[in-house]
């Protein structure tokens, strides 16, 4: 689920009804993407707003909850409650507290005090409401269709009864999870699920590693869409067309030299881990010992025209992600996004 | 047209408060960052101010 944006999230301590999808799109299509847009749109929600500078920060204490504090580093946080002691607030959606004197010196004493009406809503906000269900119902419809394809096929393959095809499909799964996740950050979509796994190893981490020309392929290629390409294939694969697992070991021991590069860049050259990155390479590895386990190497060599078909149908996976992938930043950004991702500024 | 009175829970009692005018507002913007202000970075940040001074700001 993609993360609430400030915008949301001041809504929800303020206990003004609104839904998740419009509220964040209306945050994002702000035309002053200042506090002058924010006092706006919450004006447009019913809820009145002041802007202030405060030169003495113990005065904190003094300020109706919850309100907006905007840092001296830029960043931007709602402070929940001000005491002499602590100060407790939301940063990226998540409750934090820090002594008052830190905070007072990390705030810039400008803040955006918000007070709702009695009235104050989103506009529009029983439509949205039941847009919002049945998008909720079509996705958890779609899961559990995809869900029951995928176990039709595992039992019509007899794949349940051999522990080495349950351990691949699983496998496939998660590195298909972590490099949608990959590709969804590339994307400049963030998630409070990512951030989470980002956080596992480094914080911020896989940001940083992503944001280097090493995550792409020839530059053209981002190793996000690679991975979702061969563990989408991969699963495809093993569940349509089982017979064919011995290519599919030949192919995954083909990509275990790039486990090497990865781990090796980000420990030497950027210093820096991508949990999720790590977890991919961990994905591809264990793949390798699942398909030695089981004897899936037995056949491969010499490779088969299977081999070459299927190598072309992983190249073609990965030709269609990139020319598409623009299509999910569009998603995000909304129609005006340029295909690099950029969204141009008014 | 008159206005609506706003309310007065956004006038607490503060001695050393002023209201920012739509422009400096509009000069406060909205980053990309996306990092998580924890107690342990907020105690390695320093304070600093990108607003002018007080006696600088024109009545």
């Amino acid at each position: 689920m993609q993360k609430a944006s400030i915008f949301s999230d001041w809504l929800t301590l303020l206990d003004v009804r609104h839904t998740l999808p419009y509220s964040d799109r209306q945050f994002a299509d702000m035309p002053f993407r200042s506090l002058f847009g924010l006092s706006k749109l919450l004006q447009s929600y019913g809820i009145d707003t002041r802007g202030i500078h405060i030169a003495c920060k113990r005065e904190i204490s003094r300020l109706p909850v919850p309100f907006l504090a905007c840092m001296s580093s830029g960043e931007m946080v709602l402070v929940t409650s001000a005491g002499p002691d602590t100060v407790a607030y939301l940063s990226q959606g998540q409750p934090m507290s820090a002594p008052a004197s830190d905070f007072a010196d990390a705030w810039s004493g400008d803040a955006l005090l918000a007070h709702p009406r009695p009235d104050a809503s989103e506009p529009g906000y029983t439509s949205h409401r039941f847009a919002a269900i049945m998008a909720r119902l079509r996705d958890i419809g779609l899961w559990l269709s995809m869900a029951a394809v995928i176990v039709y096929m595992f039992v019509a393959h007899g794949l349940e009864g051999r522990w080495y095809t349950v351990l691949i499909a699983l496998i496939d799964c998660a590195g298909l999870a972590l490099s949608f996740m990959l590709v969804q950050k590339t994307a400049g979509v963030h998630t409070r699920i990512a951030d989470h796994v980002c956080g596992v190893l480094q914080q911020g981490g896989c940001d940083d590693i992503l944001a280097t020309r090493a995550s792409t392929f020839l530059g053209i290629f981002h190793w996000s869409e690679v991975g979702l390409a061969y563990f989408g294939v991969s699963l495809l694969t093993l569940l349509l067309f089982p017979g064919m697992l011995p290519s599919l070991a030949l192919i995954n021991a083909c990509c275990l030299p790039y486990t090497v590069w990865s781990i090796t860049y980000q420990r030497f050259v950027a210093r820096r881990w991508c949990t999720m990155c790590v977890g991919v390479q961990a994905s591809l590895w264990l793949l390798f010992f699942c398909y030695l386990g089981g004897g899936c190497f037995h056949g491969a060599w010499p490779p088969q025209i299977h081999f070459f078909a299927l190598g072309a149908v992983y190249i073609a996976a990965l030709l269609a992600l990139n020319k598409y992938s623009g299509i999910l930043k569009i998603l995000h950004h909304g129609p005006d996004t340029e295909t690099d991702g950029s969204v141009p500024r008014s | 047209m008159a206005q609506t009175p706003k309310p007065t829970a956004l006038y607490p009692a503060l001695e050393s408060a002023h209201d920012l005018t739509p422009m400096q507002l509009n000069s406060i913007r909205f980053t990309d960052r996306h990092t998580t202000l924890t107690p342990e970075l907020l105690a390695s940040m320093r304070s600093t101010s990108a607003r002018e001074p007080e006696q600088d700001k024109p009545s």
